[in-house]
């Protein structure tokens, strides 16, 4: 062998063996925190009395209250299960040798989640507020191993510690596996895959969630509960699967990482828009036209660092926890006043009449036969940031992506097929989305349910689809009164073709 | 260094043969045994088959030892030397490895015609479906025909699957099946080529764009390691076995299978979810 042939060998050894380390993962910032001048993202170092003391910026303030993807950080501000496992620190037997880093616990209460990895901080005794790195933990014998040896004596037995955040470290994993390749790292739905996916995979950076069961007006928020259902049952119409083989601590897991990063979205927005205004690019730039030199607005932009971007940080961080607090209770959840109207022909006749009325104004985007190809989608929409038209005519969300109002013939609905789901899809509107919500004021809730029954019998008009004649077990089991009932009996073949009939005549085609 | 090739030629079947003896005991790549039993059929001819060539292997391996151990102690220095080759030889291993094919070809022909030919479904299987299993990127959708819709007819099940019914149930990656008798689904597609697989069953069928296509099994009333109380029946894993895109792993889900009469509570069940309006039910709880 020649010694081209060994040196190019041996790269290709490297080459095979170089691909095994796996690259660090990192939090990307939004594009936003571009904008700003670079003192403003990383900080400024100030030297005064011959220390250095540095005064964060947005991205320093941002890490240090949330980490990155592989030193999360807890901030206990928020409303998040980061997990919590609290113990003490228990006898060794005396006939087993173990090692100077090595220790045994006891938990309170049961204990299965995994330990490894995470951190331990004791609070009481000779090693209080100590943290310690677990590097392995025997569920058996309680011995627990750590990163640190303690050369003379260990923490005795009877010393309280705790674990914080194993819950949160486990979501991380387990959206590693499942949901980075769409949605990204830092959960802005830009992961590897999200460039071939229409529509693309949810950025969470905006704390938004199209379908959700909270009340819009009183908050924007999503619940635990909303996120879980997508997650179980997918989204259909889109690229987001089931994932419904999970177990219920792997889903809550996943529900409070993706809760985590996207509240880590906002406030990296919040942080954004308190320097936005003086400290941006071009902020600077037109004030530095206009005489002011630049030193000047760096000293002032260390004493915003220095006191008013703390205050109004806090302000914010409050707010961001209020906003998914505010989704939690109970009182946003949003429940029918009363049950459904049953599924007559009047009732979709009235639907359909709603559904064309200026007070409804479906037709605006779904169109008249509901394809999704109303009069908004041919319209030239502004951009709000730049306020300038948009390049492409259509409806877009907030994201800035360009969205299709609902196909309602297909019978594909993203947000669930459940008659309490299109209800809710109703009253609740699509977040972030232009599917707006009818409040209680706008529409009753049997102007709601009738709408409801007119749009989930759009897919069956005038096709040969019956459901079964006789009554539906369900019907019975949740007591309606006997004219419900009865109505049920009706041959809907032929009540279909009423409708489409009424609603013909009544529009004039 | 002749006499070291050849033992290294020997060596590594004699491995293999050791390997695949103690792998059944060991539980390391042999389907472990059959939840249906037109599965322990498919597995009878597996093994079948395994044993032919089993036995083909090691003659051919012993011969191959022998041969070169035989060259390897030749104490002889003769030059290779032409051959037109042996015409009765060729003819011999023509012949027996073609009446070998044909006798599997002829051996298998009946549980194939049992799991693929209509004519041949168990009765009234075919107008009877428990569902349309629809596979998507990435995942499986269950819709199920209203209990108390009858088909009449096998066209009658076609005009079901060409339209969706307002009182068809939906599921997603769960599909559930009366235990204890043969039950077919109507298998497609949405968008590329999947492949409904059911290890532990032995069932595993393409779905193809553009086809529907029927799909018939039982499981056993024996659940086994696969019974799981809270799905009050015995669970099992089914997957797409046809690489379909970058998320083909995530196609995983599971097929219940439960006493007659646990599914039908199942299904009424859904039913009630289905027509789930938020406010009913909640009187019901009460």
């Amino acid at each position: 062998m020649g010694i081209r042939q060994t040196w190019i060998s041996g790269m290709l050894l490297a080459l095979t063996l170089t691909g095994c380390e796996p690259p660090s993962a990192q939090f990307a910032n939004n594009n936003r925190v571009s904008n700003l001048i670079p003192e403003a993202q990383l900080g400024i170092t100030e030297e005064s009395d011959g220390e250095l003391r540095h005064y964060d910026g947005v991205i320093g303030t941002l890490d240090g209250s949330f980490g990155t993807p592989e030193n999360l950080i807890a901030w206990m501000k928020l409303p998040i299960d980061f997990g919590q496992l609290e113990g003490t620190v228990a006898e060794s037997p005396a006939d087993v040798e173990i090692d100077a880093n090595q220790f045994y616990v006891a938990f309170d209460g049961e204990q299965d989640d995994i330990i490894t990895d995470k951190q331990l901080l004791l609070n009481s005794g000779e090693y209080e507020d100590t943290i310690l790195g677990i590097t392995r933990y025997d569920a058996e014998t309680g011995l627990l191993t750590v990163n640190a040896e303690f050369e003379d004596s260990k923490p005795a037995a009877g010393d309280r510690f705790v674990i914080v955040g194993q819950v949160l470290q486990y979501g991380r994993e387990l959206y590693m596996t499942h949901c980075l390749h769409c949605h990204g790292t830092t959960g802005d739905g830009n992961g590897p895959t999200a460039e071939y996916l229409n529509p693309r995979p949810r950025d969470f950076r905006l704390g938004l969630f199209k379908f959700t069961s909270t009340n819009a007006t009183t908050t924007k928020g999503a619940r635990r509960d909303d996120l879980e259902h997508v997650i179980r049952q997918g989204v259909p119409g889109t690229y987001m699967p089931s994932f419904l083989l999970l177990k219920d601590d792997e889903l809550h897991a996943i529900v409070e990482y993706v809760r985590f990063l996207s509240m880590r979205g906002q406030y990296e927005n919040d942080l954004v828009t308190i320097l936005e205004g003086n400290f941006s690019e071009d902020a600077v730039k037109s004030m530095m036209e206009g005489g002011t030199e630049r030193s000047e607005i760096i000293k002032d932009l260390l004493a915003t660092l220095k006191e008013d971007f703390l205050l109004d940080a806090a302000d914010k961080a409050d707010n961001l926890a209020r906003f998914w607090e505010a989704a939690e209770d109970e009182s946003a959840l949003v429940i029918p006043g009363k049950p459904r109207t049953p599924d007559t022909p009047e009732s979709r006749a009235r639907g359909r009449q709603l559904y064309l009325s200026a007070k409804a104004k479906c037709t605006n985007c779904h169109g008249v036969a509901g394809l999704g190809n109303g009069p908004q989608t041919f319209e030239y929409e502004t951009d709000p940031t730049t306020n300038e038209k948009r390049p492409a005519p259509g409806l877009h969300d907030d994201w800035g992506n360009l969205v299709k109002p609902r196909n309602l013939t297909t019978g594909i609905y993203r947000g669930g097929r459940r008659p309490l789901d299109i209800y809710r899809r109703i009253r609740v509107g699509i977040k972030g989305a232009k599917m707006p919500a009818f409040g209680g004021t706008v529409l009753s809730d049997d102007e709601v349910w009738d709408l409801v029954n007119y749009v989930m019998s759009i897919p069956y008009e005038g096709k040969d689809a019956a459901p079964v004649a006789g009554r539906q077990p369900a019907e019975e089991e949740t007591g309606h009164s006997e004219n419900e009932t009865e109505t049920q009996t009706n041959n809907p073949t032929v009540t279909q073709d009423q409708v489409a009939q009424q609603s013909g005549s009544g529009e004039g085609r | 260094m002749k006499k070291f090739w050849c033992l290294f030629f020997i060596f590594w079947p004699i491995v293999a043969i050791i390997i695949f003896w103690i792998s059944p005991g060991m539980n390391w790549w042999f389907p472990g045994e059959s939840y249906s039993p037109l599965g322990a059929q498919i597995d009878d001819l597996f093994y079948l088959i395994l044993w032919i060539v089993a036995v083909v292997f090691v003659g051919t391996q012993i011969g191959l030892g022998y041969v070169l151990w035989k060259g390897a102690t030749s104490k002889q220095d003769d030059k290779a030397w032409y051959s037109h080759g042996s015409h009765s030889l060729e003819v011999m291993w023509t012949i027996v490895p073609a009446g070998i094919l044909l006798f599997i070809a002829l051996y298998q022909m009946d549980v194939w015609a049992q799991y693929r030919i209509k004519a041949n479904f168990p009765e009234n299987t075919l107008t009877a479906p428990i569902a349309e299993l629809t596979a998507r990127q990435f995942e499986w959708r269950v819709r199920y025909p209203h209990p108390d819709r009858k088909f009449k007819s096998e066209a009658d099940v076609k005009k079901w699957l060409r339209q969706p019914h307002p009182d068809d149930l939906h599921t997603v990656n769960d599909l559930r099946v009366p235990s204890g008798k043969p039950v077919l689904i109507y298998l497609r597609t949405e968008d590329v080529q999947h492949s409904f697989f059911v290890p532990k069953l032995r069932v595993k069928q393409d779905a193809v764009p553009g086809l529907v296509i029927p799909v018939w099994f039982e499981v056993q009333n024996r659940a086994g390691e696969n019974e799981e109380p809270e799905l009050k029946g015995s669970s099992y894993e089914f997957l797409c076995a046809e690489l379909c895109g970058w998320g083909h792993y995530k196609m995983k889900a599971r097929l219940v299978a439960q006493p007659e009469k646990e599914f039908k509570t199942y299904i009424d069940e859904l039913q009630a979810d289905q027509n789930e309006d938020g406010v009913s039910s909640d009187d019901e709880q009460e």
